[in-house]
């Protein structure tokens, strides 16, 4: 029975250190992987392997042990903001920019709320707020509206969690001029006369 | 796709599926597949079809066993070929008047507003499409996925032959680890996958409770009322 029993410990022990090997090969991997991505990244953006190592065991255990879920949704969000061309007007952008710029804003809200870096989430509100200004390039009032406030509403969070960060004062003042012209064009529209609202360059801006 | 993994165990669901044209005719297939997984006594869902606009078909509880009156629909006509030799389905109800464009918000828009209305708080929804979404609907479909997110609703995704961008576009929004495959029924693959969703179901806490608590019982019995050790007769 004694005999028995050793054996089993000794083949959990022998499996348990398989899989501790296994790991430590997926760690290495993946530490190795972060840092030349980052390279990698600045001449082909559009890959999407990128900060992707290849495993054995599931990702999330080697990420996780590493605690870089959050470094790597940051990458990620930053790399779909970059690709959906923020400072290209909403009537030149293709359709592939505009779903770029649609998938980055979920990208960001999710590595928002799980970010625990103040400076960095402040950074991601920012870049928020540059696309919910832009979706209202197509210069339709009622789009406007609704972006507008809550564009000025992202940037003014991204002000709070990092208040050394100047971007998001420049697009809040940005924004808040916007609103203004947008509130003069309205009552125009109401019978005072003047010209009806046109579209904004947003976008030169940030 | 096992019904157990189409749609999270535990959680109140509703299938959105897509009607719209761009579905093609092996698609169809896939998607009266996933109907037929889905038709499962136990299994208590609502349906959404749409296209360009959305209709709640069942409301969320529903038996998937209501499912089966809705396959008829995906099943080609036997021995009824079109010009170009592809298989031609029955008219259905929504044939005319709700298979324009796609509009992927609407239908999502649909099921958690019917998740919402019922209470259900952390419902999911299984989306059944090729993901071939109008541009002008992917901000509406980015916004929902953000707030669903937020509001605990959990999305699945059963892609009908989507092209790598959709889904690589719907990836990005909802997370890469909401599609589900469409594992074989059959074999050892399908058992695995059975297996897998079966260990993974949520613990009935309190059933393994209860039953915990009659062991005890029992076992208390045992010790405190079982019968006297009496001492041998001595000559």
């Amino acid at each position: 029975m004694r005999r028995a029993l050793g054996l089993g410990a000794a083949l959990v022990l022998a499996a348990g250190g398989v899989v501790l090997l296994l790991l430590a090969v997926d760690v290495n991997r993946v530490e190795g992987r972060l840092a030349a991505d980052d390279v990698a990244y600045r001449t082909a953006p559009a890959r999407t392997d990128l900060w992707r190592a290849p495993h054995v065991l599931p990702a999330a255990w080697s990420t996780g042990l590493l605690g870089i879920d959050d470094d790597i949704r940051a990458r990620d969000a930053l790399r779909v903001f970059k690709l959906g061309h923020p400072r290209v007007l909403f009537f030149v952008a293709g359709p592939e920019v505009i779903s770029f710029r649609s998938s980055a804003q979920a990208l960001l809200a999710r590595a928002i709320d799980s970010e625990p870096d103040a400076r960095r989430r402040s950074q991601e509100l920012n870049m928020l707020g540059v696309l919910q200004l832009i979706a209202v390039g197509n210069g339709d009032p009622q789009e406007r509206q609704r972006f507008l406030p809550r564009a000025a509403e992202t940037f003014r969070a991204s002000m709070a969690a990092d208040a050394a960060n100047e971007d998001p004062k420049f697009n809040l003042e940005l924004t808040l001029r916007m609103m203004e012209k947008q509130k003069q064009s309205g009552e125009s529209q109401n019978g005072k006369g003047g010209v009806a609202a046109k579209g904004q360059n947003a976008g030169n801006g940030y | 796709m096992p019904p157990e993994s189409a749609l999270p165990q535990g959680r109140s669901g509703v299938v959105v599926v897509d009607v719209s044209r761009s579905i093609g005719v092996s698609p169809e297939r896939t998607l009266l597949r996933a109907l037929k997984r889905l038709d499962s006594p136990d299994g208590r869902l609502g349906l959404v079809l749409f296209s360009d606009i959305a209709y709640e078909l069942f409301p969320p509880g529903t038996p998937g066993t209501e499912l089966r009156p809705i396959e008829r629909f995906f099943r080609p006509l036997k021995g009824r070929k079109t010009s170009s030799g592809d298989p031609v389905f029955p008219v259905t109800p929504w044939d005319d008047s709700f298979r324009g464009g796609t509009q992927i918000s609407t239908g999502i828009k649909a099921a958690w507003d019917a998740l919402k209305r019922d209470g259900i708080r952390n419902g999911a929804i299984l989306l059944v499409s090729d993901l071939a979404t109008e541009p002008d609907d992917i901000q509406h479909v980015a916004e929902l996925g953000i707030a669903m997110r937020r509001a605990g609703v959990e999305m699945r995704i059963l892609g009908l032959a989507p092209k790598p961008s959709d889904k690589a576009l719907f990836g990005r929004i909802f997370g890469a680890d909401s599609f589900v495959d469409e594992a074989p029924p059959v074999g050892v693959g399908g058992l695995a996958h059975r297996l897998r969703a079966r260990l993974t179901a949520p613990l009935p806490w309190a059933l393994a409770g209860a039953a915990l608590g009659l062991l005890a019982a029992l076992a208390a019995n045992e010790l405190v009322c079982g019968r006297l050790a009496l001492p041998g007769r001595t000559a």
